[in-house]
């Protein structure tokens, strides 16, 4: 069984589809940390963007 | 030790092929100086997760579950696991290519499944057997690092719903602060 599976419900609901794969997703990245430290380097590009007025459209 | 250096041009893009129109997200905006070193090789194939991201984004609706099943030859055989369940993946080059993604007849097809079988099974045809594919094809030619790169763009993307709204009109009923 893939790690987290048991978490994931089919769902026709946008709002509960993202929220359970934002769960799993979760999961995956505790036995990653790699992944975590990437993810974490563009959070923090956007947060400058953000800061210096910059737009995501 | 692999070692990339982002730059803005190199931005890692999230492209879906949805509802027959290639979407380019880029956010523009956002650069990144900072060296990132990568000490594992990654994956040699995209993430099933990474392919519900991108259905996510392009149809409001993950089908995680299918885009598991799809790919879940590959704990058995690896890279190999193409050879089933891929039939559109291996169509590359003689129905479609990345400039025409998406003959004429599909539009039929979806169609016809969409009166026969519901909205539902259409899309569901759209996400698990043309862009997961679609998918697949376009990351054939990253290497493993890159590749690591786009699955963490893809992650960021998911973190930050008021990007998901705002290219691609999802999550307007969610508040931001989920992220």
């Amino acid at each position: 069984m893939i790690e987290g599976q048991d978490i994931w419900e089919s769902s026709s609901d946008t709002v509960h589809d993202y929220e359970r794969l934002r769960r799993y997703i979760e999961k995956v990245l505790q036995n990653d940390p790699e992944m975590q430290d990437i993810v974490a380097t563009f959070e923090k590009g956007y947060r400058k963007m953000l800061r210096s007025g910059g737009e995501t459209k | 030790m692999n070692q990339f250096l982002l730059q803005p041009e190199r931005t890692p893009r999230l492209l879906c092929n949805a509802r027959f129109e290639r979407l380019d997200l880029r956010i523009d905006c956002v650069s990144f100086p900072e060296r990132v070193t990568l000490h594992s090789g990654g994956t040699t194939v995209p993430e099933a997760y990474v392919h519900a991201i991108e259905s996510l984004a392009a149809f409001g609706r993950s089908y995680f579950t299918e885009h598991q099943d799809k790919d879940a030859p590959h704990r058995l055989l690896g890279r190999e696991h193409r050879s089933v369940n891929h039939e559109w993946y291996h169509a590359f080059g003689t129905a479609w290519s990345f400039d025409h993604p998406t003959p004429e007849w599909i539009a039929e097809v979806t169609e016809s499944l969409a009166n026969d079988h519901g909205d539902e099974a259409a899309e569901i045809y759209q996400a698990i057997y043309l862009s997961h594919d679609f998918t697949d094809r376009l990351h054939d030619s990253e290497p493993p690092t890159e590749r690591r790169l786009s699955t963490a763009f893809h992650i960021f993307i998911l973190w930050h719903p008021e990007i998901l709204e705002a290219k691609f009109g999802l999550m307007s009923s969610m508040d931001a602060s989920t992220a």
